[in-house]
């Protein structure tokens, strides 16, 4: 099984996988969250990155997903990209963190990246706007 | 294999039901039986947006699914009702739904006398309902997500004394 890192600002990782969780998520399996938190050197965050690495992989490689481009936890996380074994996703959100966890039986660890990136970004929804729409294509009968 | 799932939960179709039910139920269509929901075009599009295509999605009021169920044979189609209530559950029974157990996922009535769960919280007429659905022979049991291991109502009903 692919392992997953939530490497996040503060508590965000653990929190999103807790929220995962309370939704019915059976998460337990090769996920781990870790905290880049200010009081800690980057020695040591990359010290327990390159322990979880090692704890996850089984052959199947890992995915790492990250909150923002261009922080903390980002930017130590691209020292560990490796391809085909090792990837990153960043902009972390729940649809990301739900399809990486559901799709990651069936797939390499690429396009597990390529799903998680993908599932992300296609479920943020302007609502008021995507509610008008659907009631005007109702309304025309399309 | 019909109907795999008959569950309480007073927000129909939300987070639990779409990352938790759907896919470990393996549902191919999804009835909602609501009054409310029914007669209310936005709160219905707000559903059909959230639910994947891949789900039949037949939002109708508690009769409208009854009768669904009791007309169409749907043996080869994997169905999975919710109902907001208790209530609405017995009347699906009663109209002649065949189903011998009920899922109560999330529940919380004005009158709350008793929590039975984190996540369910129910009222004297509430309890009466389930008592009368219990008594018709179906097994009722809590459950707020599939990896949770369902506990039996009649157990937690007698441990609370109120059997």
């Amino acid at each position: 099984m692919i392992g997953i890192i939530v490497l996040t600002h503060g508590d965000l990782g653990k929190q999103f996988i807790n929220t995962a969780r309370m939704i019915g998520l059976n998460s337990e399996e090769s996920l781990i969250s870790l905290a880049a938190d200010p009081s800690d050197s980057p020695d040591r965050l990359r010290e327990q990155m390159a322990q979880a690495i090692k704890k996850l992989s089984k052959g199947d490689g890992v995915l790492i997903l990250t909150d923002l481009f261009g922080g903390t936890p980002t930017n130590l996380s691209l020292s560990f990209l490796e391809e085909g074994k090792i990837e990153v996703v960043t902009g972390l959100n729940l649809p990301m963190l739900i399809k990486a966890i559901n799709s990651r039986g069936d797939r390499d660890v690429a396009s597990l990246a390529k799903a998680a990136s993908d599932a992300g970004k296609e479920s943020i929804f302007r609502a008021g706007e995507f509610l008008r729409q659907r009631l005007a294509r109702r309304t025309t009968g399309e | 294999m019909p109907i795999v799932l008959v569950r309480v939960d007073d927000r129909l179709i939300h987070g639990q039901i779409l990352e938790g039910w759907l896919p470990s139920t393996r549902a191919q269509e999804l009835l909602v039986a609501n009054d409310a929901v029914a007669r209310d075009d936005l709160r219905k599009m707000i559903m059909q947006s959230a639910t994947p295509y891949s789900v039949g999605l037949v939002i109708d009021s508690v009769d409208g699914i009854a009768s669904l169920c009791m007309e169409s044979d749907a043996s080869d189609v994997r169905r999975m009702i919710i109902v907001e209530s208790p209530l609405d559950a017995l009347r699906l029974k009663r109209a002649g739904v065949p189903f011998d157990s009920l899922n109560l996922g999330n529940l919380r009535t004005n009158d709350v006398t008793v929590c039975l769960s984190r996540s369910v919280a129910v009222g004297d007429e509430t309890l009466r309902a389930l008592r009368v659905i219990m008594e018709e022979g179906v097994h009722v049991s809590l459950q707020a997500v599939p990896y949770e291991r369902p506990v039996d109502l009649f157990k937690v009903i007698r441990r609370c004394g109120r059997s």
